[in-house]
């Protein structure tokens, strides 16, 4: 199998005095399915166009293996892209959309024709091959750029949102077919999304962008459980973290609402966070804090109870049977083990010695 | 429809109906019954003569000129002016320094009135004075002035020269707005393929736009069969009818020599080459709509 590892050094690029990526640095290993994940703005699809050729960093080293790349166009660099409109050929039959990369590389017709047909069979577009793109689905579409993704075999596969113009029972159904798809070719996968789910359920590693600066690389369980700062942790999950701003002096946090034991050489400005599924609903004397329940949404699976604490709302997940009414005032018990905390000013993670 | 709306929507479309009329058909039917009849200066009262006006036409050589040169000034000056302008657009449309003046400036000879662009190329192709003759001869690829517009091997050339340099900015500004709605994720999706800009644009960039391509020949083809303020002020369709095309033969029979029913069977002539032209241009308007439709 040809595989091919991604090395971005101090990678930038500004568009006058507007900063899209600063001094990004990452590795991507052999065969690794590495995701992009971040807000609009984040400065992921840029950082991804410049893997790919389309933009050029303004400062910075991109190498593909161990070759430097910067310099090289895009159809040199023996990778393929999905794009989030397909970019396909709209006055080209499918056979011509997917063959069309062996086309420009001198393939000859009867080869051409021959993994062309086995593209399409892997990506289960056999019958379509003589239909144009204007007459397919949008499930159907995307198949298409995923043939002509995988039909030269390509080192790297760049994908850009690919599953977002799709149906959400579609996208689902998508994903896993992507994750298998990758899996079996086993081709080293940069894939960029602002959806989490997509993040989480697909990457070996999830890089998480913001403000064209990269805030944390790690495994999605990392990511979920030990995000490295505020914004990860407000950015992940579903709903998200709950974070409040509390002060810690002497040892003792400083705030009325909360009652919480202060963790060893934690001091200052804290801002500490609990996942909403970790905490648990209780009498209102006998939590970590108490307040009013704001709003009660049932899930299906789960209900999400909200209680207005002070000025905050902290978001509850419950079981399903739970029975609480707006307007009813209950405590919430935090789960000591899967407490989070981080530095208010800078943002970033406080380490502490949870044994205590 | 009921019969009061139907009532209603002849109502509403009369005036536009009356309009036209008035203003198209009448003078189109006036000119084919015109050209069955007799009429000149020394002969005001119109003498019905049935098809004679036509027989005589048809055995003039200069019928057959007349249908050569409007052959030859129409392929050529469209060719030229489109493969010219689509070439400035490609330019225009590249990222550079300067390219809102650039475009501005390319407008330039468009906006010119005819007239004043046809008098400015005249100059320029003075045997004496002119340009073109003191810049042919500076780079020595002739030794003496040529009278471009008096020789009846070069009139039809010169001519289409000045008429690319008028109409070219015309088709670049259609181009470049077509240009502009090219689907820049194809355009890229063909650069990860691997394709060169040539490659591109063959297969990506002008299939994009064929539509608009198809529409503006034709629109051209018919602008230019029907032109005149040009080769009337610069030739007036000589040398020895050299340059005589439709509407200038009109114009010199009609009203060059008084001879209107000869005038109106030129007349006819070219009506129909139009009718031919417009009836292609709405059958790819439709194409380019249903196309539309599919995708």
């Amino acid at each position: 199998m040809i595989l091919a590892s991604v090395t971005l050094s101090s990678v930038s690029k500004f568009w006058g005095s507007f900063v899209a990526v600063e001094k990004i640095s990452l590795a991507m290993a052999d065969g690794e399915f590495i995701v992009l994940l971040g807000p609009s703005g984040c400065g992921k699809s840029t950082t991804m166009r410049m893997i790919a050729g389309l933009d050029d960093p303004s400062a910075g080293e991109i190498r593909i293996d161990d070759r430097v790349v910067n310099d090289l166009p895009p159809g040199k660099r023996d990778l393929a892209m999905v794009f989030q409109n397909y970019g396909l050929y709209p006055h080209m039959t499918v056979a011509d959309n997917i063959g069309y990369p062996l086309k420009v590389a001198g393939v000859n017709r009867e080869e051409r024709e021959r993994q062309v047909r086995a593209a399409a069979e892997r990506v289960e577009l056999g019958g379509l091959l003589e239909r144009k793109p204007g007459q397919l689905s949008g499930g159907q579409r995307q198949r298409v750029a995923l043939g002509r993704a995988i039909v030269r075999t390509p080192k790297l596969f760049l994908m850009d949102e690919p599953l977002s113009n799709l149906d959400a029972k579609l996208r689902v159904y998508m994903r896993a077919e992507l994750k298998h798809l990758q899996r079996d070719l086993g081709t080293t996968t940069i894939y960029v999304t602002h959806d989490q789910v997509e993040a989480m359920t697909l990457a070996d590693r999830v890089a998480v962008m913001a403000n064209g600066k990269l805030q944390q690389v790690g495994t999605p369980l990392d990511i979920y459980n030990t995000p490295a700062n505020v914004f990860v942790a407000g950015f992940l999950g579903n709903p998200p973290m709950n974070l409040l701003p509390i002060a810690i002096a002497d040892g003792r946090v400083q705030d009325s609402e909360l009652t919480l034991a202060a963790p060893a050489g934690v001091n200052g400005a804290i801002t500490v966070g609990q996942r909403p599924e970790d905490m648990r609903l209780s009498e209102t004397d006998a939590g970590n804090m108490a307040g009013e329940v704001y709003t009660t949404e049932l899930l299906g699976d789960s209900t999400l109870v909200t209680v207005k604490v002070g000025k905050n709302l902290v978001a509850v997940k419950t079981d399903k049977n739970t029975k609480v009414h707006m307007g009813e005032n209950v405590g919430i018990r935090f789960d000591p083990k899967h407490l989070h905390f981080f530095d208010t000013t800078s943002g970033t993670r406080v380490a502490f010695d949870a044994s205590r | 429809m009921s019969h009061r709306e139907r009532w209603m929507a002849w109502i509403f479309v009369a005036p536009a109906l009356l309009l036209v009329g008035a203003l198209m058909y009448y003078p189109m039917i006036g000119t084919i019954i015109e050209s069955l009849y007799s009429t000149s200066f020394i002969n005001p009262v119109p003498k019905f003569q049935g098809l004679a006006a036509y027989y005589k036409i048809l055995a003039d050589p200069i019928f057959g000129q007349v249908v050569w040169n409007s052959l030859i000034w129409t392929v050529f000056v469209v060719a030229l002016q489109n493969v010219f302008g689509l070439l400035v657009a490609l330019l225009l449309n590249q990222q550079m320094p300067g390219q809102g003046l650039m475009r501005s400036l390319v407008l330039l000879p468009w906006v010119l009135p005819g007239v004043v662009a046809a008098i400015l190329w005249r100059f320029m192709y003075d045997p004496q004075l002119g340009l073109v003759n003191s810049l042919l001869i500076s780079l020595g690829l002739i030794d003496h002035g040529t009278a471009w517009l008096a020789e009846t091997s070069t009139a039809m050339g010169s001519i289409i020269m000045a008429a690319v340099w008028k109409g070219f900015p015309f088709s670049a500004i259609v181009y470049l707005a077509a240009l502009q709605t090219v689907d820049q994720e194809q355009v890229e999706a063909a650069k990860i393929d691997g394709a060169g800009a040539t490659r591109r644009l063959f297969d990506v960039v002008l299939p994009g736009i064929k539509d608009v391509i198809a529409i503006n020949l034709l629109l051209t083809t018919i602008l230019t069969f029907n032109y005149f303020d040009i080769i009337w002020v610069m030739t007036n369709g000589g040398p020895q009818n050299a340059t005589a095309i439709f509407p200038t033969q009109i114009y010199e029979l009609g009203f060059g020599q008084f001879r209107f029913g000869e005038a109106a069977v030129y007349g006819v002539f070219s009506i129909l080459v139009l009718a031919l032209l417009i009836m292609v241009y709405f059958g790819v308007l439709s194409r380019g709509r249903h196309r539309g439709k599919a995708s």
